[in-house]
């Protein structure tokens, strides 16, 4: 960084050195004195002014309320009469802290025209003030021209700005994408869900089929398969039956429930033949119907067929 | 009213716009947002499941192939009629043809009451006939015979009063129809 060094005598930079005329810095002998300098090198772009002691007025100060360093100069300002000689110019006012905490600070301050002109002259030539600061001071407070003050706020302002927009695109374009995206997948997805109500609708009609014809198989199970048959019923009950009974009334049922009425010597030889038949199960006599009789041999009997065969 | 208090209030304004528009919109946008994702995932679920279905198709095919079939055989076994009444004509037709077959008496024909097994419509008549042994089952064995009929019960006894035959016997049996909208079907 390259650094401007100003006494009240002499102006130098980077060992090359210039004077005033008349012996006082006066607006026209800054400018003439800073186009002297940053002509005889090629001119920095940013350039560090030192000022010493000679030219701006520095205080150490005690007993200092202990607010922010970004408000320590405006405080001091409001006592400006106090602090420093009275001028007829406004002046710039800086200070910065040496402890907070038991109030020490330092003040400078140096004619605000007198400022303005030294960084209007170094702006002719092309150059950017970085800081003006006083030289061999620690700390040293900067001092800032309120043309460099209100060009920093404004910079400042304009890089807030900047990246809030730049934040607010962002978010924006990520919303802007992302909302851009679902629409993107919605259409995608019912176009694809379009394209199959067709082979859907077949497959939904193909089912009702299968429904329809599974309803249709139960409601024809009589009709289905091995068929129950009552002249095989009539034949297995001959061949169970004991030669001495005789049936008189027989009922037979496709649900398996069969009953049949007659007469034999034994009823329980009956019983036992029906039930020692592998096609008969449950044969039992039918007391209800008020039937039996031993003396003239008649019976009733209820039986149920295994109906594995069968539906 | 200066030009700085006129700046104030418009950027009083901008901010209270800025703020309702913040209020408002924020939660619309949010909620929007939200639904519309919501909707997007319902949306690939469904398309999931019937991609999952739509994959399945070929076996499914097979399957409805295999039910068409099975429909044909199914309508073999159903009466060539659409409604009770001509259940009940064609019913007796077989009834007539069985007890001519069979040798047997005709003796009453009665119609029972009409029910249903699922979509099936089921017309049942009860035949009497009276004859001997032989000829009752002879009659039997023409009704079994009959492919779109099914005996429900048979009753047999000795024939009552005046008959000239011995024994009497009672048939229970079924047909079954679909009506023309199961015909038709979806």
């Amino acid at each position: 960084m390259t650094t401007l060094r100003l006494t009240d005598e002499v102006a130098s930079l980077n060992g090359i050195e210039a004077r005033p005329r008349g012996g006082v810095w006066d607006a026209e002998g800054l400018q003439e004195a800073v186009g002297t300098l940053l002509r005889e090198e090629s001119p920095p772009a940013r350039l560090t002014i030192e000022l010493d002691g000679s030219v701006a007025q520095v205080r150490r100060l005690s007993e200092v309320p202990p607010v922010r360093g970004s408000r320590l100069g405006p405080l001091l300002s409001l006592q400006a009469g106090r602090l420093f000689r009275r001028s007829r110019e406004p002046l710039t006012i800086s200070g910065a802290w040496i402890d907070r905490r038991s109030g020490l600070a330092i003040a400078c301050a140096v004619p605000e025209t007198w400022l303005e002109s030294l960084v209007t002259a170094v702006a002719a030539r092309g150059a950017t003030v970085t800081t003006i600061r006083v030289a061999d001071r620690q700390p040293s407070p900067e001092l800032v021209p309120p043309s460099l003050r209100a060009s920093r706020v404004r910079q400042a302002r304009r890089t807030t700005r900047r990246t809030m927009i730049g934040v607010v695109g962002i978010w924006l374009m990520a919303g802007i994408a992302y909302v851009a995206d679902l629409a993107r997948d919605q259409r995608a997805i019912a176009e694809e869900l379009a394209a199959m109500e067709a082979p859907l609708e077949e497959l939904s009609r193909a089912r009702a089929t299968l429904s329809r014809v599974d309803s249709i198989d139960r409601g024809l199970e009589p009709l289905a398969g091995d068929r129950w048959s009552a002249i095989r019923t009539w034949a297995r009950l001959v061949e169970a039956l004991p030669a001495e009974a005789e049936i008189e009334v027989l009922t037979l049922e496709r649900s398996g429930r069969h009953r049949l009425e007659g007469r034999a010597p034994d009823h329980a030889a009956v019983l036992a033949a029906l039930e020692s038949s592998s096609f008969f199960t449950s044969a039992s006599l039918d007391e209800r119907a008020g039937l039996e009789d031993s003396a003239s041999g008649t019976f009733s009997i209820t039986l149920l067929e295994v109906m594995s065969e069968s539906p | 009213m200066r030009a700085r208090d006129r700046r104030a209030i418009a950027r009083g304004i901008v901010v209270v716009l800025l703020g309702l528009g913040l209020l408002r919109g924020v939660p619309w946008l949010t909620t929007s947002i939200r639904a519309t994702r919501e909707r997007v995932a319902a949306s690939q679920d469904l398309l999931r499941r019937r991609m999952t279905l739509w994959s399945g198709r070929d076996s499914v095919e097979s399957v409805i192939e295999s039910g068409r079939a099975r429909l044909d055989e199914l309508e073999k076994l159903v009466m060539p009629v659409t409604t009770d009444g001509d259940g009940v004509e064609w019913m007796s037709d077989r009834a007539r043809e069985v007890v001519a077959a069979g040798g047997a008496r005709f003796a009453r024909l009665e119609h029972l009451v009409e029910s249903t097994r699922g979509p099936v419509h089921v017309v049942g008549l009860a035949l009497e006939v009276t004859g001997d042994e032989s000829t009752l089952l002879k009659t039997l064995e023409a009704l079994e015979s009959q492919p779109r009929v099914s005996l429900r019960s048979l009753e047999v006894g000795p024939s009552a009063g005046a008959s000239k035959d011995p024994f009497r016997a009672r048939f229970v049996f079924e047909g079954y129809y679909l009506t023309a909208r199961e015909v038709g079907g979806p």
